[in-house]
């Protein structure tokens, strides 16, 4: 088996084996199925990203048949990049629910079941950055969902199963909308494969209204303001491993098939005007979002709020692609360094705070005083977090801020740089309130029997990598360049 | 509270009138006629040899939707299983015993009902049927059986019932993993083995989907309507 | 009026109306039951679209999606009773508009 060009489909079907067995190898052995999973599905997403990297992107054709007939996977270096993402966000959180649910034995049975479920997320994660095929997507976000729900009410409590209610129904909503707009589109081109409409899109209203019922309907999925209104308390009140997930992946799962809808297939202005809606939103997802994070009491609340806000930066590459293709490389270049970063430091924040919730025993912010004392490389962890958060240098985070304020300056719309440097401040101001109180210098009681080593550590690991990402930026942009969208626009020869 | 519901109230009233104007103009916007893919569907089907173009279509064209729709069926049932509020439940009691009528009917209708799942999978190939079909018809099987009385599983936690839910899946990722080591791709059946292949994983699938309604229905049932009934 | 049209027109109506029910009704049952409203209005749609087919007999490919999309329906019920029934148990709640009393279920 020549596993190189097998990669596509392995990366799918791993995780999806590990999830069936994890489900009969019994509570005991299933998290050593997970974590076996998690290092395989780690090392094929490793070296998908390197043969991106030396040969360029590919298509995978499911079944042989080929579009437009059967279903192809498009390997391309943004695939490459979230997939490896979600591969190392996924190890680490692998690795912490080991300690975490241990310690953690409220309803017990429904926690049994968190590893088959995590690893059905991770396979649709994994299905939906891969796949070319519009209909396909419906299945890929209906798995994300289902399993994103349940492991939401998986803790079991009220408020846990108030918020996996809420996100159950604005799941369905975007569901239902989604195939919807896939119905009208099929109706209008006859075709399903991203690829073939890229090519064969002509101007129509029924597959305009179809292509923007299937924005609308991803754009509440990745919770952009104002369909934001289920995500706070759903990442808010889920199990921590699973909040670190939520925030860090599944919102860019959703996103990833916009960038794709928006950047490569549709011709520009195909939806006029939308582009220029998305940015808005997202300038408005980054004052709110952080206005919201500010005033928030409880630890995974403000966390939670701050995701809000950092999906916002998400969405200024697309009013930013209308200004040539110097403009577009750096925004794309910036937003997939953004989704980097907030991906390892925003699963870093989650990690840590649960670590943190775990040793006091509660989640108030103002009663957090002194963690630094008796767990200072968990509060290292979290400071570190938030450095690449504000955009500080150092850090990954600075350089997307960087990337794309340079982006913004050179479109001539500067206004968008106001927004990215607002921003940068308003997360100072909301990460120095939660800093301020941890890194105070009082003694305090805290529950030393709970903390396990690996949740001290972890979450500081993953911070880290977010830090030193700044390293890895021409990585970065070399695999933006062997991405479809820069290609198609002509970008990359 | 109370005040917060009125300006929603507008909502959706707005997104319903919106779908109806702008999905009816898009709609209205078609021509009459259009062929889609049915054309290719259609010569790509008498070349695979499945006789009913829409199972060629789930299980061989676009297999790997059908591969995905199986996950989401197994993923519902472990999330409804991860619901369930005591760990025991489903191996309550769940209704008394059947009277003579319910008894005498099932004792007639189970038996015929298992047949009829093993048709429709087989018949699948080459007209309305398949696997979804006769694992529906299992699954209502084991619902009345329990129901009145005549099967009290052990459900949950049993290693056995896991198997059974898991068995189809693990079997499709089998058969979907097997052309790789041959040169080709995931799903890629090789020619002479298509039809037996497609028939393995269909009865499989059928046992697991039968279970997977089974214990949806058992996972929610057993929580309310408990032991407690004579 | 064509045959597609009637059913199309009949999927948008049903869709439409889920769509109202999904985000008026406060009972979380009623929400279930909406979305399944608009899961057969799209169903409905697809069917009746692709039945345009000048050369007689429908296009499978709608047919597949609304078999896959069925069973996807299936599971989204499947687990959305499950919560509603689990969070009535747990605050005697049927609705997401009040509040659960403090405490609760924790």
């Amino acid at each position: 088996m020549n596993v190189l060009a097998q990669l596509p489909g392995l990366l799918v079907v791993v995780p999806l084996a590990g999830a069936a067995i994890s489900f009969v190898a019994g509570r005991r052995r299933a998290p050593h199925v997970a974590l076996a999973t998690a290092l395989t599905v780690l090392a094929l997403a490793v070296a998908l990203a390197v043969h991106v990297l030396d040969d360029g992107p590919f298509r995978y054709q499911v079944g042989g048949w080929g579009a437009p007939l059967g279903i192809d996977l498009v390997a391309d270096g943004a695939a490459a990049l979230f997939l490896v993402l979600t591969a190392i966000v996924g190890l680490v959180v692998t690795l912490y629910a080991t300690a975490y649910f241990r310690t953690d034995d409220e309803t017990a049975y429904g926690h049994g079941l968190f590893w088959t479920l995590w690893l059905f997320m991770w396979t649709s994660l994994n299905a939906l950055f891969l796949t070319g095929d519009v209909f396909n997507v419906y299945v890929c976000l209906e798995l994300v969902g289902i399993s994103a729900v349940t492991l939401v009410t998986i803790g079991g409590g009220a408020e846990a199963l108030r918020a996996g209610a809420r996100y159950l129904f604005a799941s369905m909503l975007g569901a239902m909308t989604y195939l919807l707009g896939v119905a009208l589109l099929y109706a209008a081109t006859g075709q399903l494969d991203m690829d073939v409409l890229r090519t064969t899109l002509v101007a129509d209203t029924t597959a305009a209204t179809g292509l923007a019922l299937m924005i609308a309907a991803l754009v509440l999925k990745t919770a952009l303001v104002p369909a934001h209104f289920w995500l706070p308390a759903a990442h808010g009140s889920a199990p921590s491993p699973v909040s670190a997930v939520l925030s860090s992946l599944v919102v860019k799962g959703s996103y990833f098939v916009i960038l794709r809808l928006m950047l490569d297939v549709m011709p520009a202005d195909y939806l006029p005007g939308v582009e220029i809606v998305l940015g808005v939103l997202g300038s408005a997802a980054i004052v709110w979002g952080s206005v919201q994070a500010l005033l928030q009491t409880r630890i995974k609340q403000l966390v939670a709020y701050s995701t809000v806000a950092q999906i916002g930066y998400l969405f200024l590459v697309f009013p930013l692609a209308r200004h040539g293709a110097d403009v577009l490389t750096l925004a794309l270049t910036g937003v997939l360094v953004h989704a980097l970063s907030h991906g390892l430091a925003k699963a870093g924040l989650f990690l840590g705070a649960g670590s943190l919730m775990t040793r006091f025993g509660h989640d108030r912010i103002a009663d957090m005083g002194g963690a630094v004392r008796s767990a200072p490389a968990l509060t290292f962890g979290v400071a570190l977090a938030g450095v690449t958060m504000m955009g500080l240098p150092p850090s990954g985070g600075f350089g997307a801020k960087w990337l794309l304020v340079s982006a913004a300056l050179a479109s001539g719309e500067w206004w968008w740089a106001a927004v990215l440097v607002t921003g940068g401040l308003l997360a100072a101001a909301y990460m120095f309130r939660l800093l301020s109180v941890l890194l105070k210098d009082t003694p305090t009681e805290l529950h030393a029997s709970k903390g396990d080593a690996r949740t001290e550590w972890l979450p500081l690991a993953l911070a880290l990598g977010a830090v030193l990402l700044v390293l890895a930026i021409p990585l970065v942009s070399n695999l933006a360049a062997a991405s479809n969208v820069l290609i198609h626009a002509g970008v990359t020869p | 509270m109370g005040d917060r519901r009125r300006f929603p109230a507008l909502l959706p009233l707005l997104a319903s009138g919106g779908v109806l104007a702008f999905v009816g103009r898009a709609v209205l916007a078609l021509p009459p006629a259009a062929n889609g893919l049915a054309v290719e569907m259609r010569d790509g089907a008498k070349a695979s040899g499945i006789k009913n173009v829409v199972t060629a279509v789930l299980l061989d064209f676009r297999g790997y939707d059908t591969l995905l729709e199986i996950a989401v069926l197994m993923l519902a049932t472990v999330a409804v299983l991860s619901l369930r509020e005591d760990p025991a439940a489903l191996s309550r009691r769940i209704a008394g015993r059947a009277g003579p009528v319910l008894g005498a009917l099932t004792r007639t209708l189970a038996p015929l009902m298992i047949i009829v799942a093993g048709h429709l999978v087989w018949v699948g190939s080459s007209e309305p049927g398949g696997a979804f079909q006769g694992g529906a018809v299992l699954g209502a099987a084991g619902i009345l059986l329990v129901l009145s009385g005549y099967a009290q599983p052990a459900w949950a936690g049993q290693r056995i019932v896991r198997w059974v839910l898991t068995v189809g899946l693990l079997a499709f990722i089998g058969v979907a993993l097997y052309p790789m080591f041959g040169g080709g791709s995931l799903l890629q059946y090789p020619a002479e083995s298509r039809k037996s292949l497609i028939l393995f994983i269909e009865i499989l699938l059928t046992l697991s989907i039968g279970a997977s309604i089974l214990s949806l229905f058992l996972a929610s049932a057993s929580a309310t309507a408990g032991g407690e009934r004579p | 009026m064509s045959t597609y049209l009637v059913y199309t027109a009949g999927g948008v109506l049903l869709y439409a109306l889920g769509t109202y029910g999904l985000l008026a009704k406060r009972h979380l049952i009623h929400k279930v039951i909406s979305a399944n409203f608009m899961g057969s209005g799209v169903f409905l749609i697809l069917i009746g679209l692709g039945n345009r087919s000048p050369e007689g007999g429908p296009d499978p490919v709608p047919q597949a999606m609304v078999l896959t999309g069925i069973v996807v329906t299936v599971a989204l019920t499947a687990l959305g009773l499950a919560i509603v029934k689990r969070y009535y148990t747990a605050t005697g709640l049927d609705n997401l508009d009040d509040e659960p009393s403090a405490g609760g279920d924790r």
